[in-house]
């Protein structure tokens, strides 16, 4: 079944970007979603039988940001297991390592190329491994 | 309070190594000539400025001459040019600026803080009057100054 993953980025174009990476990474087939900022996020993972296998978030958000958003994630036990990979320019080690004592799975550093992704995808669904098929 | 600017030669290493990153893995532009520095933006460029705060404050201001906007929007989504508007030109823009921000600023101060605020379009602040970088490119350049003081 192809997973289903969640793009949280208040940049439209980055959004954007980071949906092309993926297609372009050789993974599977997978399904998008897309959140322009933590809270938006929250509504439509509570508000829809989402389904979603892993979420990948900006930090710099208005509204709520990327650390706002993992702690409500990780405090809400319906949601609190789904996988988060954090996507930002920012990656001084103080930020980095907060991020992942909040609970984040990875950190992947903008600027980016797309093999970076198929990496850090991969090493989340392992299964994946055994599958090469580009997502289109 | 004394600003460190690009005369700065880690700064401008920073700098110079975020930009050609950027501009491979996001955009799949290289350069045509080396960087060099220069006085000022170029005139009808498109400028995007990032600020920053934390442990170090300041802005990176990034300036795309006429030509390239369209055409790097283009490659950063995937698209023909004649695909991409001027609302993904400016997000395009935009979104430079914040990238190319965080890339120099963590390589200059790794383990500080730093809070990068929602970047702006617009012309270069009067604090950006030190020297800009200007990396040529096949249909125009890319110009980016940087600088930053201690939080007063």
């Amino acid at each position: 079944m192809p997973k289903r993953l969640m793009i949280v980025d208040d940049s439209p174009v980055m959004r954007a970007f980071v949906m092309r990476a993926i297609s372009v990474a050789g993974l599977p087939p997978c399904g998008m979603v897309e959140a322009s900022n933590g809270l938006d996020a929250l509504v439509k993972l509570r508000t829809r039988a989402s389904g979603i296998d892993l979420i990948l978030t900006d930090i710099n958000m208005p509204v709520m940001d990327g650390e706002g958003f993992l702690a409500e994630l990780k405090m809400d036990p319906a949601l609190a297991e789904i996988p988060v990979i954090v996507v930002s320019t920012d990656s001084t080690e103080h930020r980095v390592g907060e991020l992942l004592r909040l609970g984040a799975r990875d950190y992947v550093r903008k600027p980016f190329p797309p093999e970076k992704l198929n990496e850090v995808l991969r090493g989340v669904f392992p299964e994946w491994s055994k599958e090469t098929a580009p997502c289109r | 309070m004394p600003l460190t600017d690009l005369r700065d030669e880690a700064l401008r290493s920073a700098c110079e190594t975020a930009v050609l990153e950027a501009l491979e893995t996001m955009f799949f532009e290289l350069t045509v000539a080396k960087a060099e520095v220069i006085g000022g933006s170029s005139q009808g460029a498109r400028i995007g400025m990032a600020n920053f705060g934390g442990s170090l404050t300041g802005a990176l201001c990034v300036a795309v001459s006429d030509g390239c906007p369209r055409r790097m929007a283009a490659e950063f989504l995937g698209l023909e040019d004649d695909q991409v508007g001027e609302p993904q030109e400016q997000s395009m823009v935009a979104e430079l600026a914040n990238v190319l921000c965080g890339a120099t600023m963590s390589r200059v101060e790794p383990s500080g803080h730093l809070r990068i605020e929602q970047p702006v379009l617009g012309a270069a602040p009067a604090n950006c009057q030190g020297p800009w970088l200007m990396f040529p490119l096949a249909n125009g350049s890319l110009e980016v100054t940087v600088y930053y003081g201690e939080p007063s």
